[in-house]
């Protein structure tokens, strides 16, 4: 399969913008950044052992397991099954590395969302496993979305699928299944294998594991929810998105053992503050937000996010083992359960913060609002109403990939924790 | 993927459909059976003779065990007189025309509300034969990997509209031909909706009578027949293809839609649990969506809903829905692994 950049001296297309040349160095600072980001994980005491598989697939990312060209994905708006039931295997492409950031930069201006940044200067540049790419999928979720898959497109063959700004399945439903069906056609095109029932059943059948792991790892945790940090749980999903799905759920459950054990023998601390996570993704690996909420005593119980459990969250619900029928159970999975903030509704995304505070027993909610992102923006101030009527207290951090603002971060987080503690001792 | 109550389900029906159709065999002159009143006389005077269409006259032995009228389509013409008397539309349309004294009504009619009451519409989704029937051809269907037909939210109210065009009229009619001065067309138009209802084919061919399935012996009866047939043709199709789109036609099912509501058999909705998924409305046979979109709503019952609480099954999301008798929770949905 080519690239589009491959062919010297052939812009693939008329419009052709500019080459992006990785910035010097990159791959070893790219590499510096992550270990930074392990460190810090790695600095809290009493971690599960089996934590250092997912820290070595999520470094491995770079080399995903698996046969068949590498499709790169955004968002969590594409379902791996029809990848996979092509011959492909799909590579989640998210980052928050400041590395690609910059490099995006010699192409996009710097007043966009940083993820698109990031996103398209890892594609651009070939960094990390954005390199192997043959092909990326990206779904329109977003304005910044939309112009990346334009954006993209000039350095490799991009694969659009159109996110309808309504998720009501009444309405829209019919249509994502036709993208859905569009994807699987083109896909099929690249790796000459047909989407059929039987492989389609297969690798629907392969995911669930995964699902089915990540849910008795929740069931743990929320017996013992002291063992296993929120930044530990986002490293765990965070992992799944290149690894093999079958040999990550075989991970969970050990680690789901594992935090069983632990917590038989470790009491509850009662001084830690239990928080909910929302808001935009926090994107591996720029966890500055993690490591501050940890550092300064609290622990992030739960959260919404799409980097994290939120994609681990919901099963597919096959109920007829058609071809349609499995395609509509994919795309109401993958778009109706969605809570992303792009669609009209928010309602869900809203119910979903609330029961979490609820089933874990959070004292506050603490927003990722990430600069320039319009819709995580307006979702915190709503949810700041929402949650103020409740007397539940609420933080939306406004930041960045990069850590120059961490002290500033640092101290917000803090003065918000203190609040919350001064409740309870008044209370 | 498991589905514990659809597993339940198969069993009830399944044991209902042999003792609504074989039960008038083994149960009749059971002790119970004569627990309600027996009407003898009015029946005895549609002799397959005076009736233009033999199919539905009583044949020698009809009788039933049990002398009442439940909710769940126990079919007339059930072999050997079946286990009950007949179905809601049967009860409306001979005790109409036979003008039977309010003494004996009061009592078939309160049996009948009582027992619809409690159960809602769950008599269409667990008992009924005929659901039975058409949830096999269902199941032929998902075997076959065929995906089903569905139908948009007004095909199914217009459906819904016109059980109401076969209720209406059958009760006017058997009310009308009841009157003295209309009872000479008691001949051609007893039992209107009997003449044309799939069960009056079926449930007979169960028990290996085939004296229902046709009767050409004059221009009335062949027209009658021939339009049953059509009317079992439209039956198989609706069901082969579009899982239960034929209940919202069905005058019995319409009757007892009118207790699904307000019934204390619930179906509740937690609606901060909910996730949005939809699995509920692709799992309905009914093709509903309100259990999906409800948004302020705890109770969901609703009159196009069988309460065969497939949805129930489907929900990924732990105690997002729920069933109550009397308030009392007994099932609920849970996170189902696929494996183990």
């Amino acid at each position: 399969m080519k690239r589009a950049g491959d062919e010297q001296g052939t812009p693939a297309r008329h419009y052709r913008v500019a080459r992006v040349t990785p910035p010097a160095g990159a791959a070893a600072e790219e590499r510096r950044l992550q270990e930074s980001a392990l460190a810090s994980l790695r600095s809290r005491a009493g971690r599960p052992d089996a934590l250092k598989l997912f820290e070595a697939m999520l470094t491995a990312a770079d080399a995903p397991a698996g046969d068949g060209p590498a499709v790169g994905v955004f968002c969590n708006f594409v379902p791996a099954e029809v990848v996979e039931a092509v011959g492909a295997r799909p590579v989640r492409l998210c980052t928050g590395s400041v590395v690609a950031q910059s490099a995006g930069e010699q192409v996009m201006p710097r007043d966009v969302c940083p993820v698109a940044r990031a996103c398209f200067g890892a594609v651009a540049a070939r960094l990390g496993a954005a390199g192997q790419a043959d092909v990326v999928v990206v779904p329109t979720a977003c304005d910044a979305k939309r112009r990346l898959g334009e954006f993209l497109s000039d350095y490799v063959q991009v694969l659009q699928l159109s996110v309808p700004p309504r998720n009501d399945y009444r309405t829209e439903l019919g249509y994502w299944v036709a993208e859905l069906e569009r994807l699987g056609r083109d896909l099929s095109a690249l790796t000459g294998i047909p989407l059929t029932r039987a492989r389609l059943r297969d690798a629907i059948e392969r995911r669930r594991a995964r699902q089915d792991a990540f849910h008795e790892l929740q069931r743990t945790r929320l017996a013992h929810p002291h063992v296993l940090a929120g930044s530990d749980l986002a490293l765990v999903a965070a992992a799944a998105f290149s690894a093999d799905p079958v040999h990550w759920a075989e991970a969970v459950r050990a680690l789901a053992n594992e935090v069983m054990a632990l917590g038989a023998q470790r009491p509850r601390p009662s001084a830690s503050v239990p928080l909910v996570l929302t808001g935009a993704p926090l994107l591996w690996p720029a966890w500055k937000l993690y490591a501050v909420i940890e550092g300064a005593g609290a622990s992030v119980v739960a959260d919404t996010l799409c980097s994290a459990t939120q994609g681990l969250y919901d099963p597919v619900q096959v109920d007829e083992w058609s071809r349609p029928g499995m395609m509509r159970a994919l795309a109401l999975r993958y778009f109706s359960a969605c809570l992303c903030p792009c669609f009209m509704d928010t309602d869900a995304l809203t119910d979903r913060v609330l029961e979490l505070v609820e089933e874990w027993g959070a004292c506050g909610v603490v927003a990722h609002s990430l600069r320039l992102c319009q819709l995580s923006g307006m979702q915190c101030a709503r949810l700041r109403h929402i949650l103020r009527q409740r007397s539940i207290p609420f933080l939306a951090v406004d930041t960045e990939l990069g850590t120059e603002d961490v002290e500033q971060v640092r101290v917000r987080v803090e003065a918000f924790l203190e609040m919350i503690k001064e409740q309870r001792r008044r209370q | 993927m498991k589905r514990p109550i659809g597993s339940a389900r198969r069993v009830v029906q399944g044991l209902a459909f042999c003792l609504l159709i074989y039960g008038g065999y083994v149960l009749k002159g059971a002790p119970a059976g004569s627990l309600l009143p027996r009407l003898s006389a009015p029946q005895g005077s549609y002799s397959a003779n005076s009736l233009p269409q033999k199919a539905i006259a009583w044949a020698p032995g009809d009788e039933p065990a049990f002398n009442f009228y439940p909710p769940g389509a126990a079919c007339r013409f059930n072999p050997g007189g079946g286990l009950f008397k007949a179905c809601s539309v049967h009860l409306l349309s001979e005790n109409l025309t036979w003008r039977t004294p309010l003494k004996y009504l009061s009592v078939y009619v309160l049996v009948f509300v009582v027992l619809a009451f409690f159960l809602g519409r769950s008599w269409c989704g667990w008992v009924c034969p005929l659901g039975t029937m058409g949830d096999v051809l269902n199941g032929l269907r998902r075997m076959l990997r065929i995906d089903h037909v569905h139908f948009s939210s007004p095909f199914r109210k217009a459906l819904r509209i016109s059980s109401y065009g076969l209720l209406v009229p059958t009760v006017a009619v058997s009310a009308l031909i009841g009157l003295p001065s209309f009872a000479s067309y008691q001949c051609y138009l007893f039992l209107p909706y009997c003449q044309v209802c799939p069960a009056r084919l079926l449930c007979p061919l169960f028990g290996g009578r085939t004296s229902t399935l046709a009767d050409f012996t004059n221009g009335i009866s062949s027209f009658l027949s021939v339009a049953s047939w059509l009317v079992l043709g439209l039956f198989v199709a609706a069901f082969f293809v579009g899982r239960r789109i034929w209940c919202h036609l069905c005058p019995i099912g319409l009757v007892n839609s009118w207790f699904n509501r307000g019934s204390p058999l619930e179906l509740r909705k937690d609606q901060r649990k909910c996730n949005r998924c939809a699995a509920c409305a692709d799992a309905c046979p009914m093709g509903l969506e309100h259990v999906t979109i409800s948004k302020d709503k705890d109770v969901l019952n609703e009159a196009g809903c069988v309460l065969c609480l497939r949805c129930v099954d489907a929900c990924p999301r732990d105690a997002c829905l729920s069933v109550t008798f009397c308030g009392k929770e007994f099932l609920r949905s849970k996170y189902r692994e696929a494996r183990s």
